[in-house]
């Protein structure tokens, strides 16, 4: 008989599986989950924060990985003051966007109304040790900017027409007798070389073998131009207009002077060996520029004094608000906001009309603090410049703003009227310095207001700075090193060194000592022509003033180029991009042939079209 | 069962509306990162890890099912949306994090886990679908989980008791090479691919002995052949209700992991 298979439920056995719990699973996942985030928030509380972290950060900050308010400030995020303590120390807000802007158009306005940028928007952290953090996605550009490089505007430069203003005399192949006539084939004549060959002789290689060293005439024209180490001579002047040399040493002008090339007589002095920076023909001119156009030489000393005063601010702020002791910081903090106060009854005053926005109040303190002083040549000077100001302000439609010539002419005038306050009465001296300060950051068109806001929006920064440096401090987050200050300080004090050898020359010329008769002034500037016959191969004046050389300097100011990765393609061919420079007539010629060259090369899936290859966000700490 | 009909989804709507919400997903960060610099931090990154928190939360919710399955449908559609949901909240991670592979140790462990418990959970459909069927269809007997050691040893005890009146040789044969295997569960993971596996070689020895024994002997033969033949079935049903009922340990526990460290990644944004 086959077996026959019965189903069925069989009673519970010593076998019996119990039937799985509804939380079997639920409640050890539960104790997992749970128990992995009290243990990380554990270490939290332990100050061990790396296993929180997205990631690692890069080599340079892996010392302050553990310590997260270096860079984080509580339920906000990765705060700019604690990037720009180390990056920024010296609170110059060079790294905004508001900068940026302002950097790129010149536009003050515009720059005010920049919306603010997140330094790690751009600046992505915690992604690794070998993370380059100043590689910033393409995309951040285009967000304001254009979105391809075949968008990419002409240079500046280029569009301008020829802004480049190298101070000289040079076009390199000119066909006018009057000036460099072939002047690259006559080289390649000389040297016995190709014309194409001929760059070299002059643009020669940097030491770091990048680019090129600026031109210079003791390297490059000496050998032609200048072969006894004479230029030239002059023939004999006006001894009240062209001091003769004991005359200048005298005066405690320090220069080497040979007495064999003067001949000195009958009221008269003349030279006859002229050399490259000759300092006797610099002294002369530098007073006779002072005789002739006092304005203009009070204007450029005074925006170099201006900008030697903007210069040693930054280096005083440059001392790192980590460097101060708390009661230091206070007191920073003390000064900001009397500071604050101040700007905030200015513009309270102005938006009530108790100061009209057309800056007469400011006309009216000029005047005030020259009377004051007692100069009465200042005095009708302030009162000149008054009188102008009012009647622009009277004038119909004056609430336009002047054209930007005419802005620049009166803000040379009044940088002309402080100065003449600062000599005579030291006592002002400091606020005239403030004065030319601001004086020197009105942009045309800007009302007066917007630069009151600005200056009120830099200082809140400032004492957002001040703060949170003491609440790192009560956090007990130590000081940063200065380490990252250093190049800073140095540009800085580069740019003052420079600018006090500028005014240093300026100030040599002895102050005249009455206004000129007519037939004096044109004696002058006849004895101008005289001394600049040897310079004026060479040289561009305006009346006395020697424009200042910057042969060869970049003429891309936004953009960074280094000639040594564009050498290879062209093999050193320096006319496949420098085209023009055949038929160049004038040193103005920029001799390249703009975007479109560029374009030849940086195009899609060959050389990088990248915004970072040619651009920087941060204009440079002394622009 | 075909592989095909395993992949074929018992709510087409369902997985019509969820490839389209993919999609559109999808479609949202293509238009995002070229418009925006994408970051999980701002903007639509954000959005998606808000969406990627919100949907694993709601995976979390799924034990409610059967209780409180009534507001939301039931249990049927429960699963639906835990399964669809889940994996658009994998689909909702990736993207927030760009497509992009995770710097630091805590970003690693929360994209493992995500990719874990989804797999996880979609082998889990797999098997859901594959199991009851393969059962059904290969299968003669039909048995309980939980009862299966009971009638384990309900068929020896049949065997043995059919085994008493045997002669010397069957008696031998049942003794040396039947009971061994017959008194407890073997389960093997050969019975996933196959229900019936190496039924035949198993069955084999029972065919050859039928033919040595005395025709008196064959029908008791036959009978022990039956009462194996249960036995392989019943250990199919072990194996596979209980791959069935474990795969649960690979998709459960490592949920409530990435939840852990999902509320840590949430604290540590907020927090920093």
């Amino acid at each position: 008989m086959a077996r026959k298979v019965t189903w069925g439920t069989p009673g519970r056995t010593a076998h019996y599986l119990w039937p799985r719990g509804k939380w079997a699973f639920m409640l050890p996942a539960g104790i997992l989950g749970g128990g992995l985030l009290a243990l990380l928030l554990l270490l939290q509380a332990a100050g061990m924060r790396r296993p929180l972290a997205p990631g690692d950060v890069i080599s340079r900050h892996a010392p302050i990985e553990a310590r997260c308010e270096e860079c984080h400030t509580a339920r906000r995020g990765a705060s700019d003051l604690r990037c720009q303590r180390c990056h920024d120390p010296s609170g110059a807000g060079r790294l905004t966007n508001g900068v940026h802007v302002l950097f790129g158009s010149g536009d003050a306005r515009k720059a005010a109304a920049a919306p603010s940028l997140a330094c790690a928007r751009c600046h992505v952290e915690h992604r690794g040790r070998e993370a380059r953090l100043v590689a910033v996605e393409q995309i951040q550009c285009t967000q304001c900017h254009f979105r391809s490089f075949s968008a990419h505007p002409e240079f500046a430069v280029l569009r301008a027409k020829s802004a480049e203003a190298p101070g000289l005399k040079f076009g390199h192949d000119s066909a006018e007798p009057a000036r460099f006539a072939g002047h690259l084939a006559d080289v390649a004549k000389k040297k016995g070389m190709r014309s194409e060959r001929t760059c070299g002789e002059c643009h020669q290689r940097s030491a770091d073998q990048r680019d090129f060293t600026p031109v210079s005439f003791d390297l490059h024209c000496a050998s032609c131009h200048a072969k006894d180490g004479s230029l030239g001579t002059v023939d004999p002047v006006p001894q009240e207009d062209a001091l003769p040399p004991d005359q200048i040493a005298a005066l405690g002008v320090r220069a080497a002077f040979r007495p064999d090339e003067f001949q000195v007589g009958r009221g008269k002095v003349g030279r006859s060996a002229v050399r490259h920076k000759d300092e006797w023909v610099l002294f002369n001119l530098r007073k006779l520029r002072r005789e002739i156009d006092p304005a203009g030489w009070a204007a450029e000393r005074g925006a170099l004094l201006a900008r030697l005063s903007q210069l040693q601010r930054r280096l005083v702020q440059a001392t790192p608000l980590a460097s101060l002791d708390q009661a230091a910081l206070r007191a920073r903090q003390q000064s900001i906001e009397m500071e604050l106060r101040g700007l905030d009854a200015r513009i309270a005053a102005q938006a009530t009309g108790i100061s009209p926005p057309s800056g007469l109040s400011r006309v009216d303190e000029v005047q005030a603090a020259t009377a004051a002083a007692g100069d009465a040549g200042a005095l009708a000077e302030a009162q000149q410049l008054k009188a102008s100001a009012y009647g622009l302000a009277e004038r119909p439609g004056s609430e336009v703003a002047l054209p930007a010539d005419e802005f620049e002419a009166r803000r040379r005038e009044l940088l002309a009227a402080l100065d003449a306050i600062e000599t005579a009465d030291p006592i002002l001296a400091p606020r005239a310095q403030d004065l030319r300060r601001r004086a020197l950051a009105l942009a045309p068109g800007e009302p007066g207001g917007d630069v009151l806001q600005r200056v009120r929006t830099q200082r809140q920064a400032e004492r957002q700075r001040v703060m949170d440096e003491q609440s790192l401090r009560a956090g007990g987050i130590a000081p940063p090193g200065e380490a990252l200050l250093e190049p800073e300080r140095d540009a800085i004090q580069r740019a003052i060194e420079d600018v006090q050898a500028r005014l240093v020359a300026l100030s040599e010329a002895p102050a005249p000592q009455a206004s000129l008769t007519p037939a004096e002034l044109q004696r002058k500037k006849e004895t101008v022509e005289v001394l600049t016959v040897p310079c004026m191969k060479c040289h561009l004046f305006t009346g006395a003033a020697m424009a200042r050389p910057a042969a060869a300097r970049p003429v891309l100011v936004r953009a960074r180029f280094e000639h040594q990765p564009h050498l290879l393609p062209v093999q050193g061919d320096c006319y496949h991009c420098h085209v023009a420079v055949r038929k160049s007539n004038v040193s103005a010629d920029l001799n390249f042939g703009g975007i479109q060259s560029c374009r030849e090369c940086h195009k899609p899936r060959s050389v990088s079209q990248d915004c970072l290859t040619c651009h920087r966000y941060h204009p440079p700490a002394v622009p | 069962m075909r592989f095909s009909q395993v992949l074929r989804p018992k709510e087409p709507g369902n997985a019509r509306a969820a490839g389209a919400a993919s999609a559109v997903l999808v479609v949202a960060f293509v238009a995002g990162a070229a418009a925006w610099p994408w970051s999980p931090k701002r903007g639509l990154g954000l959005a998606f890890g808000f969406l990627a928190t919100a949907l694993f939360i709601f995976e979390m919710l799924y034990p409610f099912r059967r209780s409180k399955a009534r507001p939301l449908g039931t249990a049927k559609s429960w699963a639906q949306a835990h399964v669809y949901l889940g994996t658009l909240a994998l689909l909702a991670v990736l993207i927030h994090g760009g497509f992009r592979l995770p710097r630091g140790g805590l970003g690693w462990a929360l994209l493992l886990l995500s990719l874990w418990t989804t797999a996880s959970g979609l082998i889990g459909v797999w098997l859901q679908k594959w199991i009851p069927a393969a059962l059904a269809e290969g299968l003669h007997v039909e048995a309980l989980y939980e009862r299966i050691p009971a009638l384990v040893g309900q068929l020896v005890a049949e065997a043995d008791t059919l085994m008493a009146g045997a002669d010397e040789v069957a008696e031998r044969f049942y003794r040396t090479e039947v009971r061994p295997s017959l008194g407890r569960p073997n389960p093997s993971w050969g019975f996933l691919l196959d229900v019936r596996a190496s039924r035949d070689r198993a069955l084999e020895p029972f065919r050859r002995m039928a033919e040595f024994v005395d025709p008196a002997e064959k029908g008791r033969i036959d009978d022990l052949m039956s009462i194996y033949t249960e036995k392989i079935e019943l250990d199919a049903h072990y194996s596979l209700q209980g791959i069935l009922r474990r795969w649960l340990v690979l998709h459960v526990p490592t949920a409530g992991l990435l939840m852990g460290l999902l509320a840590v990644h949430v604290f540590a944004w907020a927090w920093y």
